[in-house]
């Protein structure tokens, strides 16, 4: 069974190139004629997963034929690593207070979100942004909606764990010590620990707490969904047309197997970290956005950011919403007619102006008509990319309740 | 203790003295700086400082802070003589002080300022080298950690660079200055960091550093102390009011909070360099 990792990548990535550049039939043709042409040095096999040396628990299907996600040389992924970054993230220990875990903002049921529009952190503060999908998250081109420079998982990971502002997990200089105590005195860690981290004399440090939830969450791929397994409808196939056409613009944002167009794998050496402004606001019809919630403006104080935000994987979106980045639109159907418009105008309250004339938009936000039927068509394709094999997975589950009950 | 008291140990040592001759006399000289925090007459504590009021808040009265954070990291320290040239101070390693950095740490984990460490530090300790036995009378040193230390992998790095409070991870550094009042936060750090061409590598070659660096003439060596004055620094401040933003100032240079601020700085808030007349137009470092 053991396939040389690195070549099917490599040729997982020919096919995956060809089949968004091209259109699908096309590719599938493709893929024909190489297994035809009898192309004898290729070793690829599209009925195989892949997986990483030392770390089956991260695994990619064949129907998806994703590339391999990047793995930072500092913190190489293991089975060893994924299991405790899984306890971890299920674990209330981990805040401060010990009442709440990663888990409360991000429920494997909902493709790991919460059904909030907006999370409060474990000291009660409300967070300012939606709770995000951890689908396919080892992926991202950057980390959080609208940091551009923040690229790595393990330098995000320390925003939910010891931030102050606001406080979400709520580990601090102060109790660190204490938070690292719990897990030292249960044997379950020690052993959980010392797997993970064989060389350290003391695993039990804040960054390898960190290095195991980075490990745990990259783990999490979903690449199983009706669309990867060509399971559509006649409907959602209309609805794939429609939104990889000129007329909906939809695909310059949600390209690629990922559908967004901020993503990255292994094979990625020109990565592309975009951002976009999708006409939600227009502040006193300069183009601002609402104080808090300015998008990478935030970062780089260039007004060409002003509203700029990561577009996220649309993999799963079905069940995350409420949608956007503070969570203000409730259904799927109410984000289309969003961008069918152009933008969203707020008519009146704290917040209102004409989001389609915001000046910052992305041109391909550009408005389109949409009948009823193209609108549910584009649903359903939407609906084709949930996963139901991803949040029903065991190997992402709670470990807790099944420990409990042996 | 009492942190206002502001004496200063500047102590030095004479361990060598040796060269080929009387020009050349090699010297190297131990130099302890005492450091002190104040608002205003009262010591920096932490918990509300109740006989102490600071600000443009409660109609111009001002209004009482309640310290919950107050932790800088200071660089880049030198010393010279009235005509001479500045000469590095040499900081000796230990868990305050490492490459040249020193963090300054004023509160103890107690009361309000219950997410910090118990340990403070309020001491710099380094040495000069191959110096004559003159006197000094110019102070100069840099609030933040230097551009070269600023983006270490937080999961490697050593103390005091390793301090989760201090780490500011959207920004990609540190933060310089972590000075907390409850509703109101002043973090000072370099930010519009941007990736590199390749959209790999962390470029702040045109960021705001927002690092004041800080001159100080005609102090006698022998019996005063670096004292930051949170009362002078927040003169212009409204310290119980949002106005927009993050609460107080996060070194945004949209943050209308920060503009009053950054000038009791020194700083442009634009361009987070010195500001036109001089980072030495603040007036909330002395000496004493």
């Amino acid at each position: 069974m053991s396939v040389p990792a690195k070549d099917v990548t490599r040729r997982t990535g020919y096919v995956l190139n060809n089949r968004f550049v091209l259109n699908k039939p096309a590719s599938f043709l493709i893929i024909l004629l190489l297994l035809l042409s009898g192309c004898r040095e290729s070793s690829f096999d599209s009925n195989l997963e892949q997986n990483v040396d030392d770390a089956s628990l991260l695994r990619l299907s064949a129907q998806g034929g994703f590339v391999l996600p990047a793995i930072p040389e500092e913190n190489p992924i293991s089975d060893a690593k994924i299991t405790l970054g899984r306890h971890l993230f299920y674990d209330t220990r981990l805040s401060g207070n010990e009442t709440q875990s990663c888990e409360s903002c991000h429920e494997q049921a909902l493709a790991f979100t919460d059904g909030k529009a907006l999370p409060q952190g474990s000291m009660g503060h409300t967070l300012v942004l939606n709770s995000q999908t951890l689908t396919n998250v080892a992926y991202n081109g950057s980390y959080t909606w609208w940091n551009p420079i923040l690229i790595r998982m393990e330098d995000q990971l320390f925003i939910p764990m010891t931030g102050d502002d606001p406080v979400e997990l709520g580990i601090n200089d102060a109790n660190t010590q204490a938070v690292l105590q719990r897990f030292r005195d249960d044997d379950n860690y020690q052993s959980l620990f010392s797997q993970a981290f064989p060389d350290d004399s003391d695993p039990f440090s804040l960054v390898n707490v960190n290095f195991a939830l980075a490990s745990f969450t990259r783990s999490l791929i979903s690449d199983r969904s009706a669309f990867d397994k060509g399971e559509m409808s006649e409907s959602a196939r209309r609805g794939e047309a429609l939104f990889f056409s000129e007329k909906m613009e939809c695909f310059h944002c949600h390209n690629g197997f990922n559908f967004s167009s901020s993503t990255v794998t292994e094979n990625t050496r020109f990565p592309e970290r975009v951002f976009f402004n999708n006409g939600l606001y227009n502040l006193n019809s300069n183009g601002s956005y609402p104080d808090a919630i300015q998008g990478k403006f935030k970062v780089t104080n260039d007004w060409n950011d002003m509203g700029a935000f990561r577009p996220p994987t649309l993999r799963n979106i079905e069940l995350t919403a409420p949608y956007m980045h503070d969570g203000s639109i409730a259904t799927l159907g109410e984000v289309l007619d969003m961008y069918a418009a152009g933008g969203r105008n707020i008519e009146s309250g704290e917040f209102s102006g004409d989001g389609r004339l915001n000046p910052f938009k992305s041109d391909f936000v550009s408005g389109f008509e949409m009948t009823p039927e193209e609108k549910q068509d584009l649903l359903n394709f939407l609906f084709s990319l949930t996963d139901n094999e991803f949040i029903t997975d065991p190997r992402f589950s709670n470990p807790f309740p099944s420990e409990l009950s042996e | 203790m009492n942190l206002r008291s502001i004496s200063l140990a500047l102590t030095a040592f004479l361990l060598t003295a040796c060269g080929g001759s009387d020009d050349e006399m090699t010297v190297t000289k131990d130099i302890s700086l005492n450091v002190s925090a104040v608002v205003g007459a009262a010591s920096v504590a932490c918990g509300e400082l109740t006989d102490v009021l600071v600000g443009t808040g409660n109609e111009g009265n001002g209004s009482a802070p309640d310290i919950k954070d107050f932790r800088l990291y200071v660089s880049e320290i030198q010393v010279a003589t009235d005509s001479g040239e500045f000469v590095d101070l040499e900081l000796t390693p230990n868990d305050w002080q490492h490459d040249n950095v020193a963090l300054l740490d004023f509160e103890d984990a107690t009361s309000s300022c219950a997410s910090g460490t118990s340990a403070t530090n309020t001491t710099i300790d380094g040495t000069l080298e191959g110096l004559s036995s003159d006197e000094y009378t110019r102070v100069r040193f840099t609030i933040g950690v230097p551009e070269a230390l600023n983006h270490l992998d937080r999961t490697t790095a050593v103390s005091p660079l390793n301090i989760d409070g201090m780490t500011w991870s959207w920004a990609g550094g540190y933060k310089h200055m972590r000075l907390d009042v409850d509703g109101w936060n002043i973090h000072l750090g370099t930010t519009g960091c941007s990736l590199d061409d390749n959209n790999d590598n962390l470029d702040c070659s045109s960021a705001r550093p927002n690092r004041p660096v800080y001159t100080f003439e005609n102090i006698d060596t022998e019996s005063s102390a670096i004292v930051f004055d949170y009362a002078a620094l927040v003169e212009d401040s409204d310290i119980t009011t949002d106005a927009g933003g993050a609460p107080g100032c996060m070194s945004g240079a949209a943050d209308p909070e920060c503009a009053a601020l950054f000038t009791n700085l020194g700083l442009d808030v634009t361009t987070g360099e010195c500001a036109s007349e001089g980072c030495d137009s603040q007036n909330w470092v002395r000496f004493e």
